[in-house]
């Protein structure tokens, strides 16, 4: 059960992240903007930094978290607080963004099963069954393919909206 | 007929006096803000008339202004 301190610690948080001005510099479209876009590309980065080793991932999966907190920062959180905390236009602007971030999201694990596919068909074939055979850097780097975009692209994509504003 | 809606270009626009109504009751932003439940930059965004609030919003911010609601928002053109 949620105590009523842990609910007041949440609502100071919140109330910090929505009021904060320490990051109005970061708020501003070209800022935004190339945070987007440098968040994004530790995220497409991650996978492949992970082949080179786990320390080597790590260190990208570090930056992009870092990326990523500064942009949960700038927009305020509207990505990813709760329901409640949101006025009516921060909900229609999440709304909004979760729509596109789904699209993009779609498009992502769309295109990577459809490499997936054509991988295991361009392998031998034996007794109906695909045998694919992955290295743990492999694998990490797969993991990260998914939970990078996963994590950063609903907060990428708001701040790429905020950012866009005339 | 439109099924859907109307092309941005197209959609008719409200037209506020927030900003002036505001300043002439003495109330800052983040009075406002707190007043009616928002966050201050919402008051901001209605003010530059890049969002169009609820009307139970509306409603709340004139009640606090001390103001008919027609009188802080209207249909533009028809001022």
């Amino acid at each position: 059960m949620v105590s009523e301190k842990n609910i007041q610690k949440v609502e100071e948080r919140v109330a910090k992240l929505q009021n904060d001005t320490s990051l109005d510099w970061a708020r501003k479209p070209l800022s935004l903007k190339a945070l987007a876009f440098s968040t994004s590309f530790l995220a497409a980065a991650t996978p492949i930094a992970f082949l080179g080793g786990s320390i080597l991932g790590i260190s990208s999966a570090a930056l992009m978290f870092a990326g990523y907190a500064l942009l949960r920062g700038a927009t305020r959180g509207i990505a990813e607080l709760p329901e409640r905390f949101l006025d009516e236009r921060e909900l229609k602007v999440r709304n909004a963004t979760y729509v596109k971030a789904f699209q993009n999201l779609a498009g992502l694990v769309g295109a990577l099963a459809v490499v997936l596919f054509i991988v295991a068909i361009s392998l031998d074939v034996n007794d109906k069954a695909v045998q694919l055979e992955l290295t743990f850097d492999q694998l990490q780097a797969f993991v990260w393919l998914l939970l990078g975009p996963i994590t950063v692209l609903p907060t990428v994509t708001l701040a790429l909206k905020l950012g866009g504003k005339k | 007929m439109y099924m859907g809606r109307k092309p941005k270009d197209q959609e008719e626009r409200v037209v506020n006096q927030l900003e002036a109504l505001r300043a002439k009751a003495g109330i800052n932003r983040q009075d406002l803000a707190d007043a009616v439940g928002v966050h201050y930059q919402t008051i901001g965004y209605i003010e530059r008339g890049e969002y169009s609030p609820s009307l139970l919003l509306a409603l709340k911010m004139a009640k606090v202004l001390g103001v008919k609601v027609e009188d802080l928002f209207q249909i533009e053109g028809e001022i």
